[in-house]
């Protein structure tokens, strides 16, 4: 008896924790008289060992509660929610000791829940809410509602399962996981009565999966009619939040309620069904807690979520991109350019402006702020500087730059290395800083913005900046050049990107970079992307990504060469030009380059590298296209620049083999495939030969 | 050997049986001799479109076209199996299959030189795929020879005609 009065006691408390709010005194004054009477309760339990214990964790309980009165603030009521934890664990076990059947199952979940009962529904009923209803706290309902209507969705599904017969432990525990979270959420937004009911629909689930009641028949009935119930009363507050009305339920509960209390109340602990004539809920007190400042809704608009899975999404965008195709192909089409209508024209420009937007609509589905990703890197740099003992201010900018989902995933990678390279070898540390004449504390600045049609993503430090001889001597140490070889400074910057190029040991201590950032580059080559360097020796480092707005569209120029026709990637192309025979040089009568203002390119004739056989071959009737790729700039010598568009971009299908120089296709507007160029092995090519000469060390240069 | 006999033999080394290969088959022409795909496998026919070269790629792929906004492979099938290609002529088609690998389904375009009919043959006038020694294209490719109004068809097993991982040596062996 004695035990049951713990519990019935405990269980109040649990509850008037939850409701305890720092402002107001009646709260915590229920806390307290709870506290007493778990004390008595305690003491008339006799001297049995488990009852000791828990009377050691009620008297620190008390202390606490002491240093709550003097200074009630979250603080002190968190400790106090964590005492409160111990001591239901406390009571788990000894529960369980108790019933050798019970499930184990963690305490905080198990006793959030175990043999509660009306008395801690009316605890929370009672007592006046105080939340107030910001921006945030709407947002926090519309997830709250999203994510419940799955959880209950989730639920029915499971109740069906039982009804057909499945009653695996796991199917119950799922269920009490659905109410369980519910319940927390609902009761941290303080809507009273959706937490007394998931409350009391746990209780009895928790008494299902310990085995000492049966969910059947009439029990998965009421668990029936309380998910029912859950959903109505959502919806009831999804309306009063939008119309910003109040939210009272017109649901009676009291029926429901008793009933699960009922069929809790199976076997018999008697003290616990002491309190249990239903305690009318009254809705002024939930009314309260939502019009608390009813102007501040003032029609709030929800900001719901769907879960779409994502194939669906990329599957609608392709289809959106092929009607951007076919599009075209209708507005371009010579039969309905005879046409003369007014009313033709006016219907065809309408199309092409609902495909845009479709277009649009289409896109930015997949588009999520960088937010969530820039939040992390920065407490990933508040622990790098404190682990390095440098002191840094991380400063972030355009976080609500939004970019395609999988990519926000994908930069998420590069940023790690490029921060800890920045804080590892970046910054300076303050005595050195403090010698240059800078502030203590370094600073690394993350932003993203738009640029033109991608997003950049840029990392500043103002740190020592990159070594360039260092890098050198590190990269003719490690074989990556000859030793006479020497590089442009940018050539040289590039170098900290190939794989391998640790500076761990002797460059780390000069300056230099290079931990991992191999990875930054391969991660941003496959998002089709460009990384640049620039840096000021002593002034700091900055990398900028730059990426395209989403993956599955890109900005392409076609050329033409020979009878084919490529697609070369916007975000690739530097410029074109027509060359004049005196920007032709020759090496030793082969290697060919270009002589851009000053600057020497190599030159690549694609129809040699794509086996062209009715190529222009005469580049001065032809056009180089200087593309930049893995930093470096290369001119692509084609026939002609055809025209410019935006392309959806489409795997090439599996059976093809290896396709080099390639990184996908796409259907153009008159039906056919175009290819897409992949600038990066493209403009890579060069640097392996020339990588390849500087291992071979020999001066000769590799024909092409 | 019997017909018993052979279908013993060819469960325990894991070859369908004759049983398993009777059914209909799309027949087609390369040359002058006749092939035949399983129906199954056949997604459709489609006359002779544009084909975009695909650069750096195997000899046999002529490229890829646009099935309905779905971009496949065409492959030369003379070539693949090692014959000259042919000229293309009014009869030439692309034979749409699909048929799965372990990386899922794949559909490609088969260029042939011309469809003829679709034919069922029986088990009875199927026969096991003969030796043709080492070196040579392989009976690998063949399920079975089928017999029909005096013709021979050779029933090829077009996963593995396509599948990449066989393809290569193959086309070394027999061009070396």
């Amino acid at each position: 008896m004695a035990v049951a009065l713990l519990d019935s006691a405990i269980e109040e408390l649990a509850a008037a924790v939850v409701m305890t709010d720092a402002n107001d005194q009646e709260s915590i004054d229920t806390v307290r008289r709870c506290l007493q009477r778990l004390r008595e309760a305690v003491q008339s339990g006799g001297e049995s060992e488990e009852l000791i214990a828990r009377a050691d964790a009620c008297i620190a309980l008390e202390k606490r509660l002491g240093v709550l009165g003097a200074q009630a603030d979250a603080l002190a009521l968190g400790a106090l929610s964590d005492a409160v934890g111990r001591l239901q664990t406390c009571v788990a076990t000894t529960a369980q000791s108790r019933k050798p059947a019970a499930a184990t199952e963690t305490a905080a979940g198990h006793c959030a829940a175990a043999g509660k009962s009306s008395t801690g529904s009316r605890a929370s009923a009672t007592l006046p809410a105080r939340v107030t209803r910001d921006e945030d706290t709407v947002g926090l309902i519309g997830e709250f509602l999203s994510e419940s209507e799955d959880g209950l969705g989730r639920a029915d599904q499971i109740l069906m399962n039982i009804d057909h017969g499945d009653a695996s432990v796991e199917a119950v525990n799922g269920l009490f996981r659905v109410f369980h979270t519910v319940k927390g959420v609902a009761g941290f937004l303080e809507l009273n009565e959706i937490t007394t009911l998931a409350h009391t629909t746990e209780t009895m689930l928790n008494r299902c999966r310990e085995g000492t009641l049966k969910l059947a028949d009439e029990r998965l009935d009421v668990v029936f009619d309380a998910t029912a119930m859950v959903r109505r009363m959502l919806g009831e507050l999804r309306a009063a939040v939008q119309d910003s009305t109040r939210f009272a339920t017109r649901e009676n509960l009291d029926g429901l309620l008793q009933r699960l209390r009922l069929l809790t109340e199976d076997t018999p602990p008697a003290v616990t069904a002491a309190p249990a004539e239903p305690t009318p809920i009254e809705p002024a007190v939930s009314v309260s807690s939502i019009s608390h400042r009813p102007e501040a809704l003032g029609g709030t608009k929800l900001r719901e979520t769907v879960k779409v899975d994502l194939d669906r999404v990329d599957n609608l965008v392709a289809m959106v991109g092929e009607l951007v195709v076919v599009e075209a192909m209708v507005v371009n089409a010579p039969e309905i350019a005879k046409f003369g209508s007014a009313r033709v024209r006016t219907c065809l420009s309408q199309l092409a402006k609902v495909t845009r937007d479709l277009q649009d609509v289409g896109m930015r589905m997949r588009m999520v702020p960088v937010a969530g990703v820039f939040q992390r890197m920065a407490r990933m740099s508040r622990d790098l500087g404190r682990k390095s003992g440098k002191q840094l201010r991380f400063l972030l900018s355009g976080e609500t730059t939004e970019m395609d989902r999988s990519m926000v995933e994908q930069i998420a990678d590069p940023l790690v290395h490029m921060i800890r390279n920045a804080v590892d070898h970046g910054l300076e540390p303050p005595d050195e800083r403090r010698r240059a004449g800078k502030p203590d504390e370094g600073t690394i600045r993350l932003s993203a913005y738009h640029e033109g049609g991608s997003i950049a993503i840029e990392l500043a430090d103002d740190g020592r900046g990159l070594d360039c001889d260092a890098i050198l001597a590190k990269a003719r140490a490690q074989g990556l050049l000859g030793p006479n070889d020497t590089l442009s400074e940018s050539d040289t910057h590039m170098l900290i990107f190939a794989p391998g190029f640790s500076t761990a040991k002797s460059v780390t201590e000069v300056s230099g970079r290079g931990v991992g950032m191999d990875v930054v580059k391969r991660n941003v080559e496959a998002m089709r992307g460009r990384v640049t360097i620039s840096t000021t020796p002593g002034q700091g480092t900055t990398f900028k990504l730059l990426l395209p707005l989403t993956l599955a569209i890109i900005d392409g120029m076609m050329v033409a060469c020979g009878q084919d026709r490529y697609i070369i990637p916007t975000l690739s192309v530097v410029e074109s030009v027509r060359p004049s025979k005196n920007m032709l040089v020759t090496f030793a009568g082969q290697v060919e380059m270009i002589n851009l203002r000053g600057q020497i390119l190599p030159l690549l004739r694609l129809a040699r590298l794509f086996s062209v056989i009715d190529a222009q071959s005469d580049p001065t009737k032809a056009i180089v296209v200087i593309i930049e790729g893995m930093g470096r700039r290369v001119g692509l010598l084609v026939d002609e620049v055809v025209t410019q568009q935006q392309v959806v971009i489409k795997s090439l299908g599996q059976g093809l083999g290896p396709t080099p120089f390639l990184s996908g296709a796409a259907i153009l507007a008159d039906g056919r495939v175009g290819l897409i160029m992949n600038v990066d092995q493209i403009a890579g090519t060069t640097v392996e030969r020339r990588q390849k000469t500087a291992n071979d060390s020999a001066s000769a240069p590799a024909v092409l | 050997m019997s017909a018993s006999q052979m279908n013993a033999k060819s469960k325990v080394s894991g070859i369908p049986s004759n049983g398993d290969l009777a059914g209909k088959y799309m027949v087609f022409r390369l040359a002058d001799e006749d092939y035949g795909l399983a129906i199954l496998k056949v997604r459709e026919i489609i006359g002779l479109v544009d084909i975009t070269r695909v650069p750096c790629t195997d000899r046999f792929i002529r490229g890829v076209i646009n099935l309905r906004g779905k971009i496949i492979p065409v492959i030369d099938l003379r070539m693949k199996l090692g014959m000259e290609p042919g000229p293309a002529g009014e009869q030439t088609v692309i034979i749409v299959v699909q048929y799965a690998t372990t990386r899922g389904e794949i559909t490609m375009g088969v260029l042939v030189d011309q469809v003829q009919e679709v034919l069922t043959i029986a088990a009875d006038n199927i026969e096991p795929p003969p030796s043709f020694g080492t070196g040579t294209i392989s009976a690998d490719f063949i399920l079975g020879i089928g017999k029909a109004d005096k013709r021979v068809i050779f029933l090829l097993d077009i996963g593995r005609v396509l599948s990449g991982d066989e393809a290569k040596p193959r086309i070394l062996a027999a061009t070396a």
